[in-house]
């Protein structure tokens, strides 16, 4: 009887001993495979996931019928951007998502637009009106008050860079890049500029359903094509650019369009400007490879006025881009987008841009224009840059 | 005879209510909500859609899937675990017995929205922030109506098919509704005769969750729907409500013990 | 009949008999156990939401390379949550029911230990999680075009660990149903397959990035980690040897973690 109890004991302290060991074996070994697996998560897409892709895929017509059922963080933040934006109006796809994520802007695709405005687009240093709205400031343009207060004082004074949609590829091909067509004075954050874009729930009179489609106007955020419909905040938008990042650190985009909006909101609310450089810095501690976060951060730091650390970190994007960028960038390229080879040239306009205008280093300034045009020889803002500062 | 139905939905929802399920998932859900909202995004205060917008989803869809699994078992476990014997011999007409539990599951389903709605709006009021509650409570009235709605469907289901189907299909066809309706509105200009009148007879026999889920509007802060608006939604939401039920009774009653 | 009654005689006899026939108990289980729960008709819905799906691609067309993909993504996506319920939902009820409706008194009569009762349990459940997600991937694949950087190289590696992101998911939610009421533990559940990382993210970020608290994070299951369906609908290419490895072997740490702390709980559990 006692030999059955104590091997029973034996067998219990058994089982718990084989139990205890497989408890601290398996928490060891997935605790010490955790951080080197998390690296396995992030990769490269065989083709370029640009605004083009993005909307493409989100746009279609399986795409609406599916609302925001999404495969995935980054694509429900599309849908939920178009309506945030739209007081929760759900739009056929229209809002720039590539420019919002680059230039901080909320720009439409809608063609109609672009139309009424064509009178924007124009030698450089016609201004257009309204102007004001592009809210240079915050993108350290180099359009600093003088500029934007007395247009016509100073007009060679406009440098071009990223706000100005070029289109890089037609400068290096020696079109005319002096036209500086100012798409982004479409950018509606007002409002009213926008009628005539569908809506996923259709009108009354392209609707067969009668009392249910009046039911369902009525009850979801609807209004008429026709009517001046309203931009609204992003910071709104805020809390699901943040969420988006907690689920997938690498998602570049997120961290580029969430900093930009905390630096909108930067000019209304003390603190923000350090929120949007923590942001941007959790970006490239998790995205150590990317150049448009390293651009980004210079243009927190540039918002910031620290030149020096501006710099530095337009010089690490250059540094960074110069690795990925194909030796013959064109437009049809997989892997490098026209955004991408803009961007790069943006951080190459930057670096000479702050020694100029901020630093009033003119020799650093003209060292560099010379030593960032052999990345890209025919960049007309850059040639500019270098008459100007020849000039003074 | 009401006292009777009163009788049957008292004893229902008591048990419903007793049960800890239904306070586990109210105490999880608001733990999440809560915890969604201490959340400090970038020190911005007033993130109301934010907030609003997963509060809602989150409280609603709790409130959707109790009725849904409350509603579903009520009818196939009488017959399953056989005490619907007991019940019947009793003086109880199947449909006052049927009505009955039906009413228990749709005041179990409001105890469980008046909950949440009790903690959202303490939430939102102690922690600064607002609610346009012209358009909240309607927003809390179609949404009871929709419990019943989702309720009577489940109960039709749960004659149909079995427990685990009609759970799945009402909560595929509560889960996805938006789609649903998307993809009524939008499939019409591609369809021939027959795929027409298809969508048609589908757009006035399911109902669509879109068509009373208010709550878009309440987080991107629109003004209250007007009351023919509201009375169409009833209308609307009766619409099935009652040809359901009678459809669900007339399979109960042809059901053999 | 339950399945860990039809578990039993070839767990038991596993030795003597030939080494198909547990095998064959264990599908028979399966297939019962899925009949008789009616979780078959279960996945014939979910079936039928791809149905649907491919009527509506059927009439709208797939107009570009870009739709192709989205499809792809949405359905391979979709399966793998469905998968992921269907789990959860057999799972939390399998040990619970059978005491519930005190079953499991015939079955620990016989000559069998808890931890092979367990085994029982949850054998069946990953094995239609498995078969489920197949399933799905192969109705994905029926109904979008594949692209030509879509290969099956990838598609493997990511059904693999999937497979033995089911096995954590399995022996998460037996333990888990083993401590608390059913609905709780499919909350939570839930709850951690599909908010855990963001929630932990979450904490790090709060706390600073503290030392300590990224270690503890290591203690939490990434069930994300274990998802890469995206990188093979996008393109991404294969993981690397050493990746794909440390992954399943994570999978198999969690499963042995969570088998271990259901049977120590089980069988210290008074029923």
């Amino acid at each position: 009887m006692r030999g059955k109890r104590s091997t029973s004991q034996a067998q219990r302290r058994g089982h718990a001993v084989f139990t205890g060991l497989c408890l601290l074996a398996g928490l060891a070994v997935a605790g010490a495979l955790k951080p080197g697996l998390t690296k396995a998560k992030p990769y490269t897409p065989a083709f370029a996931l640009n605004d083009q892709t993005r909307r493409a895929a989100n746009s279609n017509a399986f795409a609406v019928v599916m609302g925001e059922v999404r495969a995935t963080m980054a694509d429900l933040i599309w849908v939920k951007t178009e309506r945030y934006l739209h007081r929760g109006v759900a739009y056929g796809s229209h809002v720039n998502y590539e420019a919002m994520a680059r230039k901080g802007e909320v720009q439409t695709n809608a063609p109609h637009a672009d139309s009424t405005h064509q009178d924007h687009v124009g030698p450089p240093h016609e201004e257009p009106r309204g102007h004001e709205d592009h809210d240079h400031a915050e993108h350290a343009h180099d359009d600093d008050e003088q500029t934007h207060d007395e247009p016509d004082q100073h007009p060679e004074r406009h440098v071009h860079d990223e706000h100005c949609n070029h289109g890089a590829y037609e400068a290096q091909d020696g079109h005319d890049p002096g036209a500086c067509n100012h798409d982004h004075s479409v950018q509606a954050p007002d409002g009213d500029q926008e009628e005539g874009m569908s809506t996923v729930i259709p009108e009354a009179r392209e609707d067969y359903r009668g009392f249910v489609g009046a039911l369902h106007r009525a009850v979801q955020p609807w209004q008429d094509r026709d009517a001046p419909h309203e931009h609204t905040s992003g910071e709104q938008l805020l809390p699901w650019y943040r969420m988006l990042t907690y689920s997938n650190p690498s998602h570049v985009r997120g961290y580029m369009t969430g900093a930009w909006w905390l630096m909108k909101g930067a000019k209304n609310q003390e603190g923000l400007l350090d929120e949007a450089e923590a942001f941007i810095k959790e970006g490239i501690e998790n995205n150590a490879e990317s150049f448009v976060l390293q651009l980004m951060h210079g243009r927190v730091l540039i918002q910031r006025e620290a030149w020096d650390e501006a710099i530095a970190a337009c010089e690490r994007a250059v540094e960074l881009a110069l690795r990925v960028r194909p030796q013959n960038p064109s437009p049809d390229s997989e892997l490098w987008s026209e955004s991408d080879e803009e961007d790069f040239r943006s951080a190459l306009r930057y670096v000479p841009l702050i020694q100029w205008r901020k630093l009033a280093d003119h020799d650093s300034a003209r060292r560099n224009v010379r030593r960032v045009l052999t990345h890209a020889p025919n960049d007309l803002p850059l040639l500019q840059m270098l008459e100007l500062i020849d000039q003074e | 005879m009401i006292r009777r139905q009163w009788l049957l939905a008292r004893t229902i929802f008591t048990e419903a209510v007793r049960r800890r399920e239904i306070y586990v998932i109210v105490l999880l859900t608001v733990a999440l909500i809560v915890a969604a909202s201490t959340i400090r995004f970038f020190q911005i205060e007033s993130l109301n859609k934010f907030y609003h917008e997963i509060a809602l989803k989150v409280m609603i869809m709790a409130t959707a899937l109790t009725v849904i699994i409350l509603a579903a078992r009520q009818l196939p476990r009488e017959f399953e675990r056989r005490t619907i014997y007991t019940l019947l011999a009793k003086p109880v007409a199947r449909w006052e017995f049927m009505l009955g539990k039906y009413l228990g599951v749709v005041l179990a389903g409001v105890f469980c929205l008046a909950l949440f709605m009790t903690v959202f709006c303490l939430g939102r009021l102690l922690g600064h922030g607002s609610i346009n509650f012209p358009i909240f409570l309607q927003y809390v009235f179609l949404q009871v109506l929709g419990v019943a709605t989702l309720a009577a469907l489940a109960f039709l289901l749960s004659m149909v098919m079995g427990l685990d189907a009609a759970i799945v299909t009402t909560a595929l066809l509560y889960l996805l509704g938006h789609v649903l309706t998307n993809a009524l509105a939008i499939l019409y200009e591609f369809m021939g005769t027959a795929g027409k009148v298809l969508l048609l007879v589908l757009n006035y026999t399911i109902p669509q969750p879109a068509l009373f889920d208010l709550s878009a509007k309440v987080v991107h802060d629109w003004p209250p729907l007007s009351a023919n608006v509201m009375v169409l939604g009833v209308l609307y939401l009766m619409m099935f409500i009652v040809p359901y039920l009678g459809l669900s009774f007339f399979l109960f009653r042809r059901r053999a013990l | 009949m339950d399945s860990a009654m039809e578990l039993q005689p070839a767990i038991g006899s596993a030795d003597s008999a030939g080494a198909l026939r547990p095998l064959r108990h264990l599908v028979r289980a399966v297939w019962l156990q899925a009949l008789r729960r009616n979780e078959i008709w279960v996945v014939g819905i979910l079936l039928g939401l791809y149905v649907l799906g491919a009527l509506v691609l059927r009439i709208v067309g797939i107009e570009s390379a870009q739709t192709a993909r989205f499809v792809t993504g949405l359905g391979l996506q979709l399966g793998s949550t469905l998968t992921a319920l269907l789990v959860i939902v057999m799972g939390a009820r399998q040990v619970p029911d059978e005491i519930e409706q005190r079953t499991i008194y015939p079955v620990l009569a016989k000559p069998v230990s808890r931890g092979q009762v367990l085994l029982g349990k949850g054998l069946p459940t990953w094995l239609a999680g498995v078969a489920a997600m197949l399933l799905f991937t192969g109705t994905t694949l029926a109904i979008a075009p594949r692209l030509p950087y879509q290969t099956p190289g990838p598609l493997a590696q990511a059904l693999l660990i999937k497979a033995a992101s089911l096995a954590m998911l399995t022996g998460l939610v037996i333990w888990l149903s083993l401590w608390m009421p059913k609905a709780v533990s499919l909350v939570l559940c839930c709850a951690l397959y599909f908010f855990g990382t963001t929630s932990v993210n979450l904490i790090i970020n709060a706390t600073g990035h503290a030392n300590v608290v990224q270690y503890l994070s290591r203690l939490v299951p990434d069930f994300s980690l274990m998802d890469h369906f995206q990188r093979y609908v996008d393109g991404g290419g294969l993981l690397s040897a050493g990746q794909a490895a440390g992954l399943m072997v994570y999978g198999v740490a969690w499963t042995v973690v969570f088998g271990a702390l259901a049977a120590a709980r089980f069988r210290r559990q008074p029923i």
